[in-house]
């Protein structure tokens, strides 16, 4: 005879149990964590946020491949965030000089950041009534030396510079940096020129070469007639946010903590309903006499051998597959498994010891007797495997994704992986976009480890001993 | 040896092999068939290539300065009988089912074929010697990858077991599932950052350098070079399987009566271990063997992808982009059969370990 | 005579998550030489506890291990481990367990096992140890093939032979025999009972019978100790016991044994078994007795002498 402490039946009362322990309740904190910043996106995230997060020009007022901001507290320098000089942050001046209408636009800024910015971008947005204006963008920097950013023509009503990029702006800065320095470097970066002290270019010592003080950014608009404008000017910075940008500008907290409830809620559907289907199949086949039994075991023996990931990226890759389903078909493909043969084990002791008793029971048909007394009985023995499951239906999701063969809306966390593994996140450094989203997985399936650790100490006789 | 004589004549281990096989066989008939049906998905791919061909014949003859010449009437007949040359060139004008079946039938006896888009390296597409070029590879890596595994994740377990409920063995439990639950492709990202990226310890992917060293031990050490992260990788996503099982089983073998029997028999601790603790625990690991291997063939895909190691599993990633049928039918193929075979060893090895199972019901 | 093996306070406590469970509480008695002593008591008192007591095979969880067992007069406590292997187990005490269907190695032939101990105490060779196991086997009644069988092929009667056989191989001085009759049919049980009386007396053994039936164990012992919630209750000989027993819960005992030939009302235990982990204070049956007085419920008595070789454990015969 055994010394052993029976273990509890039921499902109300193993999951009670489960809970009490050490891991059962660090289990249910992370996991109540996930749930709670789940629950808490409608009041933080824009509302029809999975359109925008496809919508790659709605992301343009942030930095791309920025790094969170709290990145600053560990390498010590005030990196710089965005300096975003909306139509708001202008002082308006009209003038009439000899019939022309001169309409001048300021914005001041203060920067003191240790570091230059990543971008500099100019917008317009003008009534200009069918006929182009004269527009000049100044650019006065804090040693109080002028730069005319753009002296051309506004032909309609929108514009956009992109002055880091712009040729016109390289040229006419390789003549400013040709005046103060006598040499014209191979490569200029207006947003290093722009803010450089010694004018050199010199990177490494970004710190002590940044100019810091007051700068000015002057839009002018030259017409025959008053024109309302809405200037924008803007100084992208390094950081942002608090799991920082993607290549496409994408704030990736808001992807992250969207992938949150996309992963819990397909992972757990997922792992339920197969363990379910599983539970139900496997006892039904030992139940039911050897027909049947050796009927499921011959589907799970085909289901063995099929190559599931292979053929859920052909189906994927044929068929654009959005979520759900994709939860049918990794249903479909799991409808039997380990948790059948712990069911059909179980079941056929049952039916050893009920056997006798069953037959002389009231007519109780052979049905009800399965669901109503063998699946409760097995169900505990599956909660461990089950909490398991949960993360690895949520990989099997995520490799899909990761691939760009996942749904092709939603923000889940392998598809911002996949997104950084293809824009070569891992060759050139840029981490916040690869650990953070992994740090989001493997918290959830910490979470569910522990869980199941949980629920196994419960169900198991072997971890039960104290 | 002798053990199989000794065991052969007992009919118990014959027929079970051959009811195994025969299972087995049908088996891989049905998936083998249902794999060139998705393959081709039901005419679908078909639909796609024929509109690729139309479109390809099309652009080539509007770029032809002879072409524009011709009247109307003939530059329609003339796209035609090109498309429809192309379609009966590639096969497709042949009913799908009836394509599917010669498809299946290739399939069963390996008669791989041709692939439509992809080469192997020395130009050739013939099916079989894509795949065979790039096989070995694959095999280097995974099956190396899954016996070192198995290797560390066993004597684990066993350490495990023997110290089991300490506090060593506890953690070791959560710290095996959670590495386990994680697919290596993922663990391989991370690698790459740290131990390429930031500590430049290994390369980030590729299995040779480029341009690659010539000379035959430079180039199997650069290979090794290129080998180890994705090996370290791989083992450190499946230790943790082998560790628990191995645990768990040995305990469970541990708690039986036999096992006290023995011990009150006065036999020495090192012969408990290995008659009455190991042996009869082997059979359900040695199963967890055929599980592992299994997994790790339809695993490969994403982890050589990511690490862009040409074996098979990045050869069906980039079939699957080019969509060539043959080459995606083939590859599930060879997979169905190694599987099926792998399971037939492991069912005869389970036979001849456990003699339990060789009773004819 | 001499005794052959005595305990004195053998104590074997287990841990379990509820506390510890009291299997074996400071238990005293003892074998005469070449006699054979049944250990009676309801399923979940102990009794194989006691057997792993003395041969010292302990399970993971055992919370304490503490007393004496005297052996011809070596205390085994003292011994170490690696003595208590190779000299005592299985040379002078070997065991029979209860369900034997589960102490024979399933992947190892019968042969095999059952030579083990000859090859590894005794340094036989191999053909020279199977020979003596084909005799062991002859025997228990069994036929050699046996030897090259695997267990599971056997039946539930013929494995019980099997570890029998195996029990005697090293010819021991003591042989613990733990509910070897319990899973077998009524036919078969007499056939093994016949075998055992007849080793008794062919091989001057001595045993420990452990059981809960009563009535079998009056087959084949000298002497009967009665055992409740892990203490000694009664112990003395088997005329004493079945003829005039003392405790009230071997007399409740005794009288629920159903009689073939005379009308008897059969009498019952009210109440439920004790919990070994949390038993109650005072004398372990005094919830369950009729007699039970205010000492009863206070202090445990001690074995007191009432014949004899005979003793019990209960206030009502006095030791206030």
């Amino acid at each position: 005879m055994r010394w052993v402490s029976a273990p509890p039946t039921g499902i109300k009362q193993v999951l009670k149990e489960a809970l009490k322990t050490k891991t059962g309740m660090a289990a249910v904190i992370i996991l109540g964590m996930m749930i709670a910043m789940s629950l808490s996106i409608p009041m933080y995230s824009p509302a029809d946020f999975v359109k925008k997060w496809n919508d790659l020009k709605a992301w343009y007022e942030n930095p791309s491949l920025a790094a969170p901001v709290w990145v600053k507290w560990f390498t010590g320098a005030d990196l710089p965030e965005t300096i975003d000089l909306k139509a708001s942050h202008f002082r308006v001046d009209e003038e009439e000089i000899s019939g022309h209408h001169i309409t001048t636009y300021t914005a001041y800024f203060r920067y003191s950041y240790d570091d230059y910015p990543s971008e500099l971008k100019a917008f317009i947005k003008a009534d200009i009534g069918g006929k182009p204006v004269r527009l000049n963008i100044v650019f006065v920097r804090a040693d109080g030396e002028e730069i005319t950013l753009f002296n051309g023509l506004l032909s309609s009503n929108e514009l956009t510079l992109d002055l880091s990029l712009d040729p016109k702006l390289q040229k006419s800065l390789a003549r400013f940096l040709y005046e103060k320095t006598g040499a014209i470097p191979e490569v200029i970066r207006p947003e290093i020129v722009l803010f450089s002290k010694s004018l050199s270019q010199r990177i490494e010592n970004a710190a002590s070469d940044v100019l810091k003080g007051r700068y000015m950014v002057k839009f002018q608009l030259i017409s025959d007639r008053k024109i309302s404008a809405e200037p924008r000017f803007i100084i992208y910075g390094k950081v942002f946010g608090l799991a920082g940008t993607d290549l496409y500008r994408r704030d990736l907290w808001l992807g992250i903590i969207w992938g949150a409830p996309v992963a819990l809620a397909f992972g757990t559907v997922a792992a339920v309903t197969t363990a379910l289907l599983q539970v139900v199949i496997g006892a039904a086949g030992a139940w039911f006499g050897p027909k049947w039994d050796e009927l499921v075991q011959r589907l799970a023996d085909f289901l063995l051998i099929i190559p599931v990931l292979p053929i859920l990226i052909l189906i994927s890759v044929i068929y654009r597959v959005t979520i759900w389903s994709l939860l049918g078909w990794v249903i479909l493909f799991s409808v039997v498994g380990v948790s059948s043969k712990i069911a059909r084990s179980i079941t056929f002791q049952i039916r050893e010891e009920q056997y006798i008793e069953a037959a002389r029971t009231y007519g109780a048909s052979k049905t009800r007797m399965l669901f109503y007394y063998v699946i409760p009985r097995i169900m505990p023995f599956t909660f461990a495997l089950v909490a398991l499951s949960v993360p690895t239906y949520i990989f099997l999701e995520a490799s899909l994704s990761f691939l760009g063969l996942g749904d092709p809306e939603l923000p889940t966390w392998g598809r911002i992986l996949g997104d950084a593994y293809s824009a070569g996140a891992l060759y050139q450094g840029y981490w916040w976009w690869v650990i953070l989203p992994a740090f989001m997985i493997m918290l959830v399936s910490l979470g569910f480890t522990l869980l199941s650790y949980a629920f196994d100490k419960i169900v198991n006789p072997r971890l039960r001993e104290e | 040896m002798q053990l199989i004589r000794r065991c052969l004549p007992r009919m118990g281990l014959a027929s079970f092999v051959a009811k195994r096989a025969l299972i087995l066989t049908l088996t891989l008939m049905l998936s083998v068939y249902m794999t060139v049906v998705i393959a081709n998905f039901g005419g679908y791919i078909d639909k796609i290539l024929k509109d690729q061909i139309t479109f390809d014949v099309t652009t080539a003859l509007s770029r032809d300065p002879n072409f524009a010449k011709l009247p109307e009437a003939e530059k329609q007949r003339l796209i035609e009988q090109k498309i429809e040359a192309r379609i009966r060139a590639a096969g497709l004008d042949k009913p799908f089912l009836e394509r599917s079946l010669i498809q299946f039938t290739q399939a069963l006896t390996l008669n791989l074929g041709r692939a439509m888009f992809l080469r192997s390296a020395s130009g050739s597409k013939a099916i079989a010697d894509i795949i065979m070029e790039r096989l070995p590879r694959t095999i280097l890596l995974f099956t190396l990858g899954t016996i070192a595994a198995a290797i560390i994740g066993i004597f684990l377990g066993l350490v495990q077991a023997q110290k089991a409920l300490s506090k060593f063995d506890r953690l070791m439990i959560v710290f095996e599932i959670f590495t386990y639950v994680q697919p290596a492709w993922f663990y391989g990202i991370l690698f790459i950052l740290i131990f390429s990226f930031y500590l430049r310890i290994f390369p980030s992917g590729g299995m040779v350098s480029i341009p690659a060293p010539t000379e035959p031990i430079a180039y199997a050490l650069d290979v090794l070079y290129h080998l180890a992260l994705p090996l370290i990788t791989w083992i450190f996503a499946s230790f943790g399987y082998w560790a628990y099982t191995t645990r768990n089983i040995v305990l469970q073998t541990m708690g039986e009566d036999f096992v006290t029997a023995a011990k009150a028999k006065g036999l020495p601790d090192r012969i408990i271990l290995w008659r009455y603790v190991l042996r009869p625990s082997s059979p359900p690991i040695i199963t967890g063997v055929a599980f592992a291997i299994v997994f790790s063939w339809t695993g490969a895909i994403i982890t050589e992808t990511v690490f862009n190691w040409p074996g098979i599993g990045l050869l069906f990633w980039e079939a699957i982009v080019a969509l060539d049928a043959p080459v995606i039918i083939g590859l599930t193929v060879i997979l169905a059969y190694m599987i099926v075979l792998t399971v037939l060893i492991l069912d005869i090895i389970y036979g001849i370990l456990d003699p339990r199972l060789r009773v004819v019901r | 005579m001499k005794n052959i093996l005595t305990t004195k306070d053998l104590v074997l406590y287990y841990r379990t998550s509820r506390g510890p469970v009291r299997a074996v509480d400071y238990v005293n008695l003892w074998v005469e030489s070449g006699s054979s002593l049944a250990v009676v008591g309801e399923s979940g008192c102990g009794k194989s506890s006691l057997a792993y007591a003395i041969l010292r095979v302990l399970p993971r969880n055992v919370h304490t291990y503490k007393g004496e067992v005297l052996f011809n007069g070596i205390n085994l406590m003292s011994l170490k481990e690696e003595e208590m292997r190779s000299k005592i187990r299985w040379r002078e005490i070997s065991m029979v367990f209860q369900g034997a269907m589960n102490t024979l190695n399933p992947v190892i032939k019968i042969g095999d096992q059952m030579v083990e101990p000859l090859i590894i105490h005794a340094g036989y060779r191999k053909e020279e140890a199977l020979k003596e196991a084909g005799e062991a086997i002859r025997n228990v009644g069994l036929a050699e093939y046996i030897l090259d069988r695997y267990p599971h092929e056997l039946s539930g009667g013929m494995k019980q032979r099997v570890v029998i056989a195996m029990a005697l191989l090293m010819k021991p001085k003591l042989v613990i025999l733990d509910e070897p009759t319990s899973a077998l049919d009524v036919l078969t049980q007499a056939n093994i009972m016949n075998l055992l009386k007849d080793l008794k007396e062919r091989e001057k053994l001595s045993y420990i019978f452990i059981t809960h039936d009563l009535a079998l164990a009056s087959e084949l012992a000298d002497a009967v100790a009665v055992m409740y919630a892990g203490k000694v209750a009664e112990i003395g000989s088997a005329e004493q016991i079945y003829g005039d027993p003392k405790h009230p819960y071997t007399k409740k005992l005794i009288g629920s044994v159903p009689t073939l030939r005379s009308d008897k009302t059969l009498e019952f235990i009210p109440g439920a078994p004790p919990d070994l982990v949390n038993p109650p204070k005072g004398c372990r049956f005094h919830p369950r007795c009729p007699y039970a007085k205010d000492v009863c419920r206070r202090e445990e008595p001690p074995l007191i002498k009432v014949g004899d070789n005979d003793y019990v454990a209960c206030w009502l015969y006095g030791g206030e």
